[in-house]
């Protein structure tokens, strides 16, 4: 499950799935605002969720976004 | 190797430019809505990036805080005028300039009414003047995207708030098809020929068992939606795309169904060629392509059946056969669809809108050489007349299409952009020669062109290629021979010039042999040779009613 979320990430960023783990913070490469928005916008598309706006500023890892899903 | 384009806009575009990312390069200037600093600032890098396209994507989400009409109208005069000064200084690429869609402040009471549709009225109107004045520079209706998909679709408040990016996850894909589409419609070739079929394609039913009184036709209701494709393949017709009947019939029936159904908008003579026949469809699209000298890969086939499609599919497999649809309703959307994608153009020239009538003059005109005896005599019987001149601004769009276009008569076929064109155009070491030519039947247009790139005593033929409608007219011999004499007369002592093989070139294979030039290197990429023009003289030519040749620049 964490795997297949990797890979749906890797893709959204456009980078190789390789390089990205579940403990990537926010702001580090190639996590950036602009991916951020991004990812909220395909994870509600993927997985039919909605993201409230306020709870954004708290996601900092990328295990936080996967929290959203399980 | 990927295009480069420029997106400008006054949101953030990141995210449009992430989805293209996969196909293009991608500049955005750094910074929140600095388009306008961006290009005023003539030392940006927007100046510096040898880009392929420039989108201008305008977005209206902050008119909700315009107060008033002057206060919008203030707001878009100021993004007039930064586009003024980007065209100023770019005219060589083609510059994508968005319509908006204005959403202003809905708080209103019912006795008022909001002046968005003037403000996007008034802003149409500053792109009109912008595109009548500089030739690079096209609409992309930004705003009919928007209305295609419906605003709550398209735009998104989330991301709004979050990053001021006010579009939705379809917003953003919908603007990155259209960008790649657009893109490709100006670089990449468009296809020529639509071959249709006739029953349950251009009418619904069969005519041979349904008659005349029953086949689906008509200017209401459900036979309406054959009319509407009808009139949708009619406005491509006036654009120059020629539109041909590959169908399984009688004749004599279907001349019936032209002649006398009241609500057939195509007319007979609207197709430049028809096989109504028993043959396969396959056998028929061969006999098309001999027929309008052209390639497979400009036709475009629509059949309601699928197992025609199957077989057209595989013996013409450089053919696009299209997805007829299933449900009938939406045949609009379908050829608005395949127009968009297939033959859009980025304007239409004199040269294409007569072009069915240009290949009926084209059967004349071998009738008349299927009576002569020879090949000299037909040429004077047709009372050609030849244009030799060079390139004036106004004949850049055509030459670039031509370079674009020709596949069959090109000696390099080096595919120049209206950018390219212009660049040499600047150079004094280049020549650029158009010809324009006529017979009885009437004018050819601009048909050939000839690129020449001068150094010290030696002339370099760079680009030579005629229109497939002239050929077998002689008229490479005579421009070869004027623009020779000219170079001759002005001291130059040799031509050299390549032949570069491709699938399609074969035609002009022996060209230079034939004009008397020498192979000096052979190998299965290029031959090259070499003319010395001490020895050389010009032939005599008497087949041609006139020749009129002007090397002056004085003719600009």
């Amino acid at each position: 499950m964490e795997q297949k979320f990797l890979e749906f990430v890797a893709d959204v960023m456009n980078t190789d799935v390789s390089k990205i783990s579940m403990d990537l913070q926010y702001k580090d490469e190639p996590w950036d605002s602009v991916m951020m928005m991004n990812l909220i916008m395909e994870m509600e598309a993927e997985y039919d969720i909605t993201i409230p706006i306020e709870n954004v500023a708290r996601y900092k890892t990328l295990r936080d976004m996967y929290m959203l899903i399980n | 190797m990927k295009r480069k384009i420029i997106l400008l806009s006054n949101v953030t575009v990141d995210m449009i430019a992430t989805k293209l990312q996969k196909k293009y390069e991608i500049y955005t200037p750094p910074g929140f809505n600095s388009w306008k600093s961006e290009i005023f600032n003539t030392a940006s890098p927007l100046y510096s990036y040898n880009a392929d396209g420039i989108f201008i994507l305008l977005d209206a989400t902050e008119s909700q805080t315009w107060e008033d009409y002057p206060t919008a109208m203030e707001k878009i005069g100021l993004w007039g005028k930064a586009i003024e000064k980007l065209v100023e200084n770019i005219s060589q690429i083609p510059i994508f300039i968005s319509t908006i869609d204005i959403r202003m402040n809905r708080i209103l009471p019912m006795s008022n009414i909001s002046c968005s549709h003037t403000v996007e009225e008034q802003w149409i109107k500053i792109i009109k003047d912008v595109i009548k004045c500089h030739n690079n520079c096209f609409v992309y209706d930004f705003k009919d995207a928007i209305v295609d998909i419906g605003r709550k679709v398209f735009y998104s408040e989330k991301m709004w708030y979050m990053g001021n990016m006010p579009f939705s996850r379809d917003g953003i894909q919908k603007i990155s098809d259209d960008i790649d589409c657009l893109i490709n419609n100006y670089y990449v070739m468009a296809k020529k020929v639509i071959v249709l079929d006739l029953d349950n394609t251009l009418w619904g039913g069969v005519f041979s068992e349904d008659g005349i009184d029953g086949i689906e036709l008509s200017d209401h209701k459900e036979g309406q939606r054959f009319y509407d494709f009808q009139r949708q393949l009619l406005e491509m017709k006036n654009q120059g795309i020629l539109l041909t009947i590959n169908s399984k019939n009688n004749v004599a029936d279907i001349k019936q169904v032209f002649d006398e159904h009241p609500h057939m908008l195509l007319k007979w003579d609207d197709f430049v060629a028809k096989k109504i026949n028993w043959k396969s469809k396959a056998q028929n699209i061969k006999e098309l392509i001999t027929e309008l000298n052209l390639t497979e890969s400009s036709f475009v086939f629509v059949d309601d059946n699928p197992i025609e499609r199957e077989i057209v599919l595989g013996e013409c497999p450089e053919v696009t056969v299209l997805d007829f649809p299933k449900d009938t309703t939406r045949l609009i959307s379908f050829a608005e669809d395949f127009y968009c994608h297939l033959f859009r153009q980025p304007r239409v020239l004199n040269e294409d809108v007569n072009k069915t009538e240009m290949y009926f003059s084209e059967k004349k005109r071998r009738l008349e050489k299927s009576e002569s005896l020879d090949i000299n005599t037909y040429i004077k019987k047709l009372e050609m007349e030849a244009d030799i001149h060079l390139m004036t601004d106004q004949e850049i769009q055509r030459v670039a299409q031509l370079c674009n276009k020709t596949n069959q008569f090109n000696i390099t076929t080096k595919r120049y952009t209206e950018k390219d064109i212009a660049v040499m155009d600047n150079n004094p070491n280049i020549k650029i020669f158009t010809v324009h030519s006529s017979d009885k039947y009437g004018k050819y247009g601009l048909v050939s062109l000839f690129i020449a790139k001068e150094t010290e005593n030696t002339v370099d033929i760079d680009t030579f290629l005629m229109s497939c409608r002239v050929m077998g007219r002689n008229l490479e011999r005579v421009i070869v021979n004027e623009i020779l004499e000219d170079y001759k007369i002005r001291g130059f002592e040799k031509i050299t010039a390549n032949y570069i093989p491709t699938a399609k070139n074969i035609p002009v294979k022996d060209l230079f042999e034939q004009l008397g030039f020498d192979v000096y290197f052979e190998n299965k990429d290029i031959k090259k040779y070499e003319l010395n023009l001490t020895g050389w003289k010009k032939a005599k030519e008497n087949t041609y009613k006139t020749i009129h040749f002007l090397s002056d620049q004085g003719d600009k």
